[in-house]
């Protein structure tokens, strides 16, 4: 296994073990991001085992998809104050879970790597993270940025579906598929997810409001 | 069908960047209508902060200007009437005019010191809003000749003494009105708490309220107080006569996020 990738495993496993901690105290919105949290330690032990088999870690990746986005957008839900942002997260809800489930059954490809799922899910958590920025503004209440946990996932999300939306939904369908070719962006990835955990770890230390900074209004 | 790498690599630099560009203008955008909440909550600060003041020397007038009713209809009667005693005095009168002239100088002084304790403009902060409020409705009865009745739903307690100010200032100036131009013979006061509303009713059977006295300052002043308190002002026509007067506040988790 290579160093970087150990490293990830590392912050991953931090991560999951922070909000294993912190679970009793936290809301309904970050108890569901623990749980993404798990999920993705395990999916990622899975495809990180020496001995794993390519088809094994694509089913992983097949059953990771719609139960991971369903609950990011399941997040979106219970954060959205507004009864129409609710009624569109829960159209999502249904989009992604169909596309995560459906794609594979309809293109028989179950062995794939699940990137047109994956990039579609990410351009939906995408919306909603935009639309979340707008109900922030909207809000009338302003509290510091940096003690907001919504805030500090929303960025996170934003950033990193936005990039794993152009690595699976645009370089690797319209420029290359062959391994290798993207090097590169891997790594690029790989370093991202490795920031993308420890952020959303912080974002449930301060979820948990055991340790959060004051919410005062620092201006 | 493959396309250039390079313009792939260009629109994925674009759509990163643009990612980037959007944080750092919501940052901005947010930072700056923080600025603006912080400075907008101030102003309402100052202006709650104001309101409160005022009430303050109203209640103080008010109680001035009850103190001067007093001293003028009870004290300087009495006394007047002692003096003419006095003056009238003769040695076959002299026990009558003694007893009369002691029991007239008697109720002065019970007068007076009934005064000195209304003069007490602290009675509010020291005894509370219940105990104030009784205090108010026994001495405007008194004043006017009237019978009333108070019922307390729920405990006036843990709310803060800025907002017990302001509503002991609205409920002061709706019994004055009582007393003023009601003509009232009875007045009815309740205080309620319905989910995260503190109702309070003022209500009388006098003569009814004018149109000229809906559009005076005394209500006015008291609609801005409540509406700076995220409250309500109703004022009612009773049938078959008489007012009431609605006041209407969220509890106090609801404006210490605005003032406090």
């Amino acid at each position: 296994m290579d160093t970087d990738v150990s490293v990830y495993l590392i912050f991953l496993s931090i991560s999951g073990l922070i909000s294993l901690a912190l679970f009793r105290y936290l809301t309904i919105e970050w108890k569901l991001l623990s749980v993404i949290i798990w999920l993705t330690i395990s999916v990622e032990l899975i495809s990180h085992l020496p001995s794993r088999q390519h088809e094994v870690y694509s089913i992983a990746y097949n059953l990771y998809t719609p139960i991971t986005f369903g609950l990011y957008i399941w997040i979106y839900h219970s954060l959205f104050q507004s009864r129409s942002l609710k009624l569109v997260t829960s159209l999502m809800f249904l989009l992604a879970v169909a596309a995560g489930l459906f794609a594979p059954i309809l293109t028989n490809s179950f062995q794939k790597f699940p990137s047109l799922s994956i990039a579609f899910c990410s351009l939906l958590v995408c919306s909603c993270s935009l639309l979340y920025y707008f109900q922030m503004l909207q809000s009338r209440v302003k509290e510091s940025l940096s003690s907001l946990p919504t805030f500090w996932f929303n960025t996170a999300v934003l950033l990193y579906w936005g990039v794993f939306f152009y690595r699976h939904g645009l370089y690797q369908t319209i420029v290359s598929e062959s391994p290798g070719s993207t090097i590169w962006l891997d790594d690029l990835h790989l370093w991202l997810s490795l920031i993308y955990y420890a952020v959303l770890a912080y974002v449930v230390v301060l979820g948990s409001g055991r340790f959060s900074p004051s919410n005062k209004i620092h201006v | 069908m493959k396309f250039d790498t390079e313009l792939v690599m260009l629109l994925g630099v674009l759509l990163i960047g643009g990612i980037v560009i959007f944080i750092v203008a919501f940052v901005l955008k947010y930072r700056r209508s923080q600025i603006e909440f912080v400075h907008e909550r101030e102003l309402l600060q100052r202006k709650f902060n104001e309101d409160v003041l005022q009430a303050r020397i109203e209640i103080s007038e008010q109680t001035l200007k009850r103190v001067s009713m007093e001293i003028h209809d009870n004290v300087c009667q009495s006394l007047t009437v002692a003096r003419i005693q006095m003056n009238l005095l003769s040695p076959e009168n002299l026990e009558e005019m003694k007893r009369s002239g002691s029991e007239l100088i008697g109720r002065s002084l019970n007068d007076l010191r009934n005064i000195a304790h209304s003069m007490n403009g602290n009675f509010l902060n020291e005894n509370g809003f219940k105990e104030a409020i009784e205090r108010e409705l026994k001495l405007v009865c008194m004043a006017g000749d009237m019978q009333y009745h108070s019922t307390w739903k729920s405990d006036m307690s843990n709310h803060f003494k800025e907002i017990e100010v302001i509503l002991f200032r609205c409920v002061q100036e709706a019994l004055n009105n009582c007393l003023k131009h009601s003509k009232a013979t009875k007045i009815l006061f309740s205080y309620r708490e319905l989910n995260d509303i503190l109702v309070l009713e003022v209500s009388d059977n006098g003569i009814g309220i004018s149109n000229e006295s809906i559009t005076g300052l005394g209500l006015k002043n008291m609609r801005d107080r409540l509406e700076l308190l995220k409250g309500e002002f109703i004022l009612e026509k009773l049938e078959p006569t008489g007012t009431k007067m609605v006041l209407k506040v969220p509890k106090n988790e609801m404006i210490k996020k605005e003032f406090l």
